[in-house]
Formats: C-alpha cells, sequence, structure tokens
C-alpha cells in the first residue's frame, strides 16, 4: 500500500499541469490582495492595530513574494503570456502592499484610503 | 457531590482544551477553501475522538495501567518499539506547531517576529509544568480555554442557514480539487485524534485515582465533553466559510485566519483570535510535553506522576524538559507553524494504525477490561476508519506535497 501510493503520488505531481499550478498561484495571490483589502480596511475603520495591521500586511506581501517567485523561477512558466502578466502584476501587488504597510506605519490614514482605493481599481479593470 | 464536580470540571475543561494549533488551522484552511463542505470532518473525527477518549480512560480506571504501559505489557518492547518512536516524532513535530502558535499569538499583539517569543513561549511552558500538579495543569487551562468558545459565537452571530449546516455534516463531492478536499479531511482527523490524547487520558485518569465505579464519570466527561469540544472546531470552520471564503482570503497564515473574527467583534476581534489561539496551542503544549513524560515512565517503568514532586520523578521531569527543549528549538530554525502544523496533523493519520489497533486489542482482553470490554460495532468502526484513513492519508499526503 506504501510504494503504492508514492508511485501514485509521484505520477500525479508529475502530470500536474501547468494551467493547475498558474491557477493556483492566480487564487493565492487573489486572497493576498483581499487579505491587504480586509487588514487595511479595519485599520480605517478603527477596528484593529496598527501593529497588527502591519503584521498582516507583511504577511500578505511575503504571499506575494513568494507565489510571484514560485511562478518566476520556472522558466516554461515564465515563458507562458499569461504567466508574464500574473507575475507582473503580482509585482504591483507587492509594492502597493509595501507601500500600504509604510502608511499605515506612519499612520497616514488619507495615504492609506487612496492606495486601497487603487488597489480596488486595479482589481476592477479587465 | 464530588464526582458530580468531577464531571462538570472533566466536561468543561475537555471543551476549553479540545481546540488548539490543528484543529484551529485545519477547519480554517476547510471554511476558507471548501465553505461548509468539510463539516462532516470535523463531526465525524470528534465522535472518533470521543470514543477513543471514553475507551482510554475506562482502561485506565479498570486495569490501573495507562496505554502506553499495557500496550509494553501485553505485546513487549520490540512490538512497542515502532509506535513508540512514531508517537515520539510526531509529538516532536506538534510541539514546535504549538510553541509556534502560541508565539503567533504573542505576536498579533505585542509585535515583533514571532521567533523572539518562543524561548519566552518554551520557558512558561516548563515553569508551568515545574511547578503545576495534575490538576492545575488539567483544569487551569482547560478553564482558560474557554475563550475558544468565542469561535462558536462568533459562528453564531453570522446566522448560518441552518439547513445548509445540516447538509454538510453528510459527506460530498466537491467542486474542485478533489486532492486538497481529501488531504483536509484527513488533516482534520489528524489534528482532533491525536495518538497522545490517548495516553495522556489514561494517565489523567490514574492521576485523578479514578475507578471502576466511576466509569460513568468517564463516559459522561468523554461524550460531553468531545461533543461541545467538537461544536468549537465547528465554530472555527464556519466562522471561516462565512467571513473569509466570500472576501476570497485563503488561510495560509495565522495573521490572515485571525481576520474572521472581524464582522463579529469589532475592535476586540484580533485580541480575542490571539487569545483563543494563543491558550489553545500554550495548554495543548504543556499536554504533549507532559504526555512525552508519562510515556517514557510507563514504557521504560520508571517513577512518573504530575502530582509528585519533580525531583522524586527525575527521569519522568528529564523527558518533557528534553521534549520541551527539542521542541523549542524545532520551532527557533524558523520553520512555518502554519505549514508545521499542516504536516504533523496529516503524518499523525499515517501512524495512527500502528497507536490505535493494538489499544483496540487492549479494549477487548479480559485481563485488562474485565467485564467492560468494548463492543463489536465500535470496535469495527473505530478500526476500519483508522485503517481507511492511513490508506487516505498516504495516498493524499505525498500528493499534497508534490504538488505544492
Amino acid at each position: 500500500v506504501c510504494a503504492l501510493g508514492i508511485v501514485l503520488s509521484g505520477v500525479t505531481a508529475a502530470c500536474q499541469s501547468e494551467q493547475s499550478r498558474l491557477n493556483d498561484s492566480v487564487n493565492h495571490l487573489a486572497s493576498a490582495r483581499a487579505t491587504v483589502q480586509l487588514a487595511a480596511g479595519q485599520w480605517l475603520d478603527g477596528r484593529t492595530s496598527t501593529t497588527y495591521t502591519s503584521i498582516a500586511l507583511e504577511t500578505a506581501y511575503r504571499l506575494t513574494e513568494t507565489e510571484r517567485q514560485a511562478l518566476a523561477e520556472d522558466p516554461a512558466m515564465a515563458a507562458r503570456p499569461k504567466a508574464a502578466r500574473v507575475i507582473a502584476d503580482a509585482q504591483q501587488q507587492a509594492f502597493a502592499t509595501a507601500q500600504l504597510r509604510q502608511s499605515v506605519n506612519a499612520g497616514d490614514r488619507r495615504s492609506v484610503a487612496a492606495s486601497l482605493a487603487a488597489l480596488q481599481n486595479a482589481r476592477r479593470e479587465p | 457531590m464530588s464526582a458530580l464536580l468531577d464531571l462538570v470540571l472533566g466536561v468543561v475543561t475537555s471543551i476549553g482544551g479540545f481546540v488548539e494549533v490543528g484543529s484551529i488551522s485545519t477547519s480554517a484552511q476547510a471554511g476558507s477553501e471548501f465553505g461548509l463542505q468539510l463539516l462532516w470532518a470535523v463531526a465525524a473525527a470528534s465522535v472518533m475522538l470521543a470514543m477513543f477518549a471514553e475507551m482510554s480512560g475506562r482502561l485506565a480506571a479498570v486495569s490501573r495501567r495507562s496505554v502506553a504501559a499495557a500496550v509494553r505489557e501485553r505485546f513487549g518492547i520490540h512490538f512497542q518499539a515502532v509506535p513508540l518512536v512514531a508517537e515520539l516524532l510526531i509529538d516532536l513535530l506538534l510541539l514546535a506547531a504549538e510553541i509556534g502558535g502560541a508565539s503567533i499569538a504573542v505576536r498579533l499583539v505585542a509585535g515583533l517576529s514571532f521567533r523572539w517569543w518562543i524561548v519566552p513561549v518554551g520557558g512558561v511552558m516548563w515553569g508551568v509544568l515545574w511547578l503545576s500538579g495534575f490538576s492545575v495543569i488539567e483544569y487551569g487551562l482547560g478553564l482558560l480555554g474557554l475563550v475558544t468558545l468565542s469561535f462558536v459565537v462568533s459562528a453564531w452571530q453570522m446566522h448560518p442557514d441552518p439547513v445548509a449546516v445540516a447538509y454538510a455534516l453528510v459527506p460530498s463531492r466537491p467542486s474542485h480539487d478533489l486532492t486538497r478536499y481529501a488531504f483536509l479531511a484527513v488533516s482534520i482527523l489528524g489534528a482532533t485524534v491525536s495518538p497522545y490524547l490517548l495516553n495522556f487520558y489514561a494517565s489523567g485518569t490514574i492521576e485523578e485515582e479514578m475507578t471502576e465505579r466511576e466509569l460513568w464519570v468517564n463516559r459522561t466527561t468523554s461524550y460531553m465533553g468531545m461533543s461541545f469540544g467538537g461544536a468549537v472546531s465547528a465554530g472555527v470552520l464556519i466562522t471561516s466559510a462565512l467571513v473569509l471564503a466570500p472576501r476570497g482570503v485563503l488561510v495560509d497564515s495565522y495573521e490572515q485566519a485571525a481576520l474572521m473574527f472581524a464582522p463579529t467583534f469589532g475592535r476586540w476581534a484580533v485580541p480575542l483570535f490571539a487569545a483563543a489561539l494563543g491558550i489553545g496551542c500554550f495548554g495543548a503544549g504543556v499536554e504533549i510535553a507532559l504526555n512525552t513524560g508519562y510515556l517514557l515512565a510507563q514504557v521504560f517503568g520508571w517513577t512518573w506522576g504530575a502530582n509528585r514532586r519533580r525531583l522524586e520523578a527525575a527521569r519522568f521531569t528529564g523527558a518533557f524538559t528534553v521534549m520541551l527543549l527539542g521542541g523549542v528549538l524545532l520551532a527557533l530554525t524558523g520553520v512555518d507553524p502554519l505549514q508545521l502544523t499542516m504536516i504533523s496533523v496529516a503524518l499523525t493519520v499515517v501512524i495512527m494504525p500502528a497507536v490505535v489497533l493494538p489499544f483496540l486489542v487492549l479494549m477487548n482482553d479480559p485481563a485488562y477490561v474485565t467485564q467492560h470490554r468494548s463492543g463489536p460495532i465500535g470496535n469495527g468502526l473505530l478500526a476500519t476508519i483508522t485503517v481507511l484513513a492511513g490508506i487516505l492519508a498516504l495516498v493524499v499526503v505525498p500528493l499534497e506535497f508534490m504538488g505544492g
């Protein structure tokens, strides 16, 4: 049973398509963006502390960067036009998240609100 | 009157001690990725745990032996070596994950990297183990753990559809990613039915000097406590499904999971989540370390007992101290506590048959449980589920990790 499990796992993992990996990355990037929106939104409403919000944004930044790097370091994946777009979007998202974090740490509510609105608008664009 | 007090305390502390790093992370991930669809796994695992807890308490009350001591006596040390080593390894991973979880809880409110909090958390755990008797550890931490009921309050406040909740208690095929769905189902089982709980529960029964005449207390405590405890785990899953899933937040970290309380508790959301995570992980960490002392002392015939003076049971004390040190060192390597948790709870299911099957044999041996043997239906059901879950884990755990 052990051997069968390992063999089955190996075969299936090898067969996992690039498309499915890309979809996974897109979902996790969307999750990191949703985390940024929720955490920063709560901070603007005065519901979460600066300490926590900064930590949550740092986590979202790291998750975004992990996904971006995972896609970018695989040449076969990076050669796909859709993957290249996702990598570029992820880089922008990471930058926006880092800036938001800095604004939260500085207590700059206006800048946080503006960045959040920009992030939401960017998401709505096709 | 004393038995009634034991019963109430037992039920209350079972609820408070139910949720820890494994159940929070698996249920939160399940809710954020599959909505209510994995609620059946939480319910099934809670029933299994209640049955195992009742059995191990019964074995200890009737035979005056813990699970580890009885397995050693019945099957010999050569047979026990493999499950013993496997259990110690899993316990070490789990302990490191609990220490990491408690450290992240402190980080959520105090800031700094969670690694700064690992040594202080480990130190306080050791202090509690050194200074406290069994009742303080069991009841004190269990009562503090009642803060985890905030998951139930949160789920209730989100007004879940009762029909959808009832429907989710029946297994159904997921709309996407079958491997991930199976992996999470296996992980929920592993997070709920940890092998250390069997021996810890039996050792506690001996520490509390429960006798055969009090088997009804053991039965009621197990079934009521674990059922209500399962409701807390279900609360985590339902809250995650109703708060995080609709917003597209997947739980890749505890920092994200903390947001699940936002709609219900407002500015108290993060402190409450941190308290629930921190106390749950801290309590479970203390229990895992203590169980290492129990396990090794009972297998090798050393003097043991949390109610003894520590130097009187030096090897027992040394065993839990070394385990705690190992957990702290492993956590300090910087492994992501959430990933460590998911690995350890999934591996738990792989080793579960090696721990559970000898235990089920004992529960049918009149030399240990006299006339209080388990029924064939319960035995068959537990053995079948344990073996099937072990086989499923062998397939989906490598798939999950190799698939990234």
